[in-house]
């Protein structure tokens, strides 16, 4: 292959496509990280809602 | 390591290089056409990159080798601004001239396995492609999606001579799924309270994943992974003195505690966040599988509640201060309206939530002939 010295034709900024999560995962899901821990409160209530949902469906049936 | 930030290469000093051949045109036209980027040598701080064989100087978003190729698109003229994101303006063609970039053969696999990796939005570099089809065609084919999120993670992200042992590692712990595993632990559970032999044990390991006190908080879920690793201790030093039936039944529920943590691990790795619950009901005890999937940044995480056994499902999006989404039920409206207002209500004023959950019923008989709906149609 032939080689030229050339100008450099221009700066390229080449982005991300996405953003890599990194780090143990253990670490994750043992502490603050993890969504879980932060809205315990909030899935304990939605998982009763549900149950209490499926509980009066049953009684109608 | 995958995230270098936005690179501006402003700091970059432009010098005289030597061009390896120019045979592209068309580059600054903004198309979304994918451009083959070829990293040929390292340079300063960044790389020198050939992109559809012009020379440029850039400092690439993720870590690539010499002679790593990877597909972009034009989304800048000026500056020249290659995104790795091409999932969007998605086709055929643009699929064909992804493979044809990466010399992958065109067929109706390779095909979808493209479309695949744009919809999970993966930097399409060359070789974690083939790694990626690679292992699909030896027989990957039955992975769920969020399993295939792990794996491609696992693919793009674990560097060395690290890759072969936890992709082995990776499909040791996903021979079952997650779901599969929550419900053998829930067995076995079951099994340990109706056999009872080491009460003390077995009291602690069900207080747990059950609390059996307050039936209004009959969920166990703060710190959960913590407490399952404690049990994951007892148990290490506990099933030698016991009945053979018993000792089995320990051994199974340890495997299963280990695969699930190890499940959650891989899966919080890849920016998922799964758990398995059970609670106390009227009926007797019910397992639960929640998932939470933060979006980039943006301060909102994907929820969904389910049974993994029927519809019923929770399937919405929480921020700090708001839940919005879906619930699927048989329950009938009228005693569903009523509960999701008490619930909205409820996490108001109680945890300062602003809940807009809605009703969705599944499971209900169609309705017999709608003789206004069909007038409407003729009107």
């Amino acid at each position: 292959m032939k080689k030229e010295s050339l100008q450099i034709q221009e700066k390229a900024r080449i982005i991300p496509g996405q953003t890599a999560l990194e780090s143990s995962g253990l670490n994750k899901i043992t502490g603050k990280e993890n969504p879980l821990n932060k809205n315990y409160t909030v899935t304990e209530q939605l998982v009763l809602l549900m149950e209490k949902l499926s509980k009066k469906s049953k009684e109608v049936m | 390591m995958m995230e270098k930030k936005y690179l501006h290469g402003n700091t970059i000093p432009v010098t005289k290089l030597s061009l390896i051949r120019d045979n592209s045109s068309g580059l600054t036209a903004i198309n979304y056409t994918p451009v083959k980027i070829e990293v040929i040598e390292k340079y300063s701080n960044g790389e020198k990159v050939l992109i559809n064989g012009k020379l440029y100087i850039t400092e690439l978003p993720i870590d690539l080798e010499i002679g790593d190729v990877v597909v972009g698109k034009v989304i800048k003229s000026n500056p020249l601004t290659v995104s790795l994101d091409i999932k969007k303006e998605n086709g055929a063609r643009k699929v064909d001239r992804i493979l044809k970039i990466l010399s992958i053969k065109n067929n109706s696999i390779n095909n979808e396995l493209i479309n695949l990796l744009l919809v999970m939005q993966k930097p399409l570099v060359k070789k974690y492609v083939e790694e990626f089809i690679e292992i699909m065609q030896s027989g990957g084919f039955n992975y769920s999606f969020d399993e295939l999120k792990v794996l491609t993670h696992l693919i793009w992200n674990v560097k060395g001579r690290a890759v072969k042992k936890t992709l082995k590692r990776y499909s040791e712990v996903f021979n079952e799924s997650f779901e599969i595993t929550g419900m053998k632990i829930f067995e076995i559970l079951n099994t340990l309270k109706i056999e009872s032999i080491d009460k003390s044990l077995t009291d602690k390991i069900w207080s747990v994943f059950v609390s059996e006190k307050d039936e209004d908080l009959p969920v166990v879920l703060k710190d959960k992974t913590n407490k399952e690793l404690e049990i994951l201790t007892l148990l290490n030093n506990r099933d030698t003195n016991s009945v053979d039936l018993y000792r089995s039944g320990i051994k199974s529920l340890k495997s299963c505690l280990e695969k699930l943590v190890l499940q959650k691990s891989f899966y919080a790795n890849a920016g998922i966040y799964k758990d398995f619950i059970i609670m106390k009901t009227v009926n007797g005890y019910k397992h639960y599988f929640v998932k939470y999937e933060p979006e980039n940044e943006s301060g909102v995480s994907n929820l969904l509640i389910n049974t993994g056994e029927s519809e019923e499902k929770i399937i919405g999006y929480l921020t700090k201060n708001i839940i919005y989404g879906e619930i699927h039920s048989p329950a009938t409206g009228l005693i569903s309206e009523y509960l999701i207002n008490e619930f909205n209500g409820y996490i108001n004023s109680k945890l300062k939530i602003k809940s807009y959950l809605r009703f969705k019923r599944i499971g209900a008989k169609p309705r017999k002939r709608n003789i206004y709906k069909s007038v409407a149609n003729y009107s």
